[in-house]
């Protein structure tokens, strides 16, 4: 089975650096950047299955964000991750494929990430 | 006694102060979080156990963040208290730090950057230091252009406190005039249509 391919985008980069270490111990194939302007770059190298998005970096909106990655590769799922509890964010997130609150629990994003590998597959 | 418009601001502020700090803690405690959970997915699925000093650069990452957090609730709580009462005897460079702080998370967001001059010495300002914070955040609220640089400073002029807020883009309009209402007899001005003065007679 191919292994899955994760990007994270965070600026927390204690936070993102470990948490793509945690998913590569979990058999992903897990890489991070920590800033805006690195993202673009990575997506178009990694090609991510499934990409892990902080909602607030600094220097990015996130709809923009998200078109961006979606324009590079319209499969790619999103997930939205954030400290932003506010559900009035709809808008921003109905194009992502979900969106958890921080701290997250890993079991859950593991969760979130194998059923947007099934949508992104068709099965879902 | 504010007005309603005044109780209005004052709400949208000290929501907004609640919010960015909740989700500066988010942050936080995901890094601890995720720094734990490394620990102990490292002794749980690692062929061989992590060395000394990677389990030190996990620790330091948490420690460090446990420091942050309680330095940000330190600043939350004073801001919490500024409320205590109406009238009381504050430092004013005491007053704007606290808003500078708190106001870290839409800073970063925005990419501004800030620098402070703080007159040593200045006398205590008798009032409502929540109202003050108020129009400090109102004054910094109108300038936080994206990317830009602020400088605040604090100075004492022909026997008035003044607060001095000037954005480093020159091209972005100050559109910030009289609010005198939020707390008295404070008044704010702008000088050659760039920096706010915020003049507190003493």
């Amino acid at each position: 089975m191919a292994q899955t391919r994760l990007l994270i985008i965070d600026d927390e980069e204690d936070y993102a650096s470990a948490l793509a270490e945690r998913l590569r111990m979990r058999n992903f194939g897990a890489v991070a950047v920590y800033e805006a302007k690195d993202a673009r770059a990575a997506a178009e190298q990694s090609h991510p299955d499934v990409i892990v998005l902080d909602l607030f970096m600094p220097g990015m909106e996130a709809k923009d964000m998200i078109k961006t990655l979606k324009d590079i590769d319209p499969e790619v799922e999103i997930i939205i991750v954030s400290g932003h509890a506010l559900p009035s964010l709809a808008e921003i997130t109905q194009t992502a494929f979900s969106y958890i609150i921080k701290p997250i629990d890993i079991n859950e994003l593991i969760e979130k990430i194998n059923e947007a590998v099934l949508k992104k597959k068709g099965a879902m | 006694m504010e007005s309603s418009e005044g109780i209005e601001k004052h709400l949208a502020f000290i929501g907004k102060i609640i919010s960015l700090y909740t989700h500066e803690q988010k942050n936080h405690l995901a890094i601890i979080n995720e720094s734990a959970g490394l620990i102990s997915d490292m002794l749980e699925f690692s062929e061989t156990p992590p060395s000394p000093g990677q389990l030190l650069d996990i620790i330091k990452s948490i420690d460090a963040q446990i420091k942050k957090s309680s330095e940000m609730a330190k600043y939350l709580n004073a801001f919490g208290h500024r409320m205590d009462t109406p009238l009381a005897s504050f430092k004013v460079n005491d007053c704007v730090e606290e808003v500078l702080v708190l106001l870290h998370r839409l800073i970063a967001q925005k990419r501004i950057t800030f620098s402070t001059i703080y007159a040593a010495g200045l006398p205590p300002i008798t009032g409502n230091p929540s109202s003050l914070q108020l129009l400090v955040f109102m004054a910094i609220i109108n300038v936080a252009h994206e990317g830009t640089h602020i400088l605040v400073k604090t100075l004492n002029a022909n026997g008035s406190t003044i607060i001095s807020i000037t954005p480093g883009d020159v091209d972005a309009p100050v559109n910030f005039m009289e609010s005198s209402g939020y707390f008295k007899p404070a008044h704010a001005v702008t000088k050659n249509g760039r920096e706010i003065n915020i003049i507190i007679p003493v």
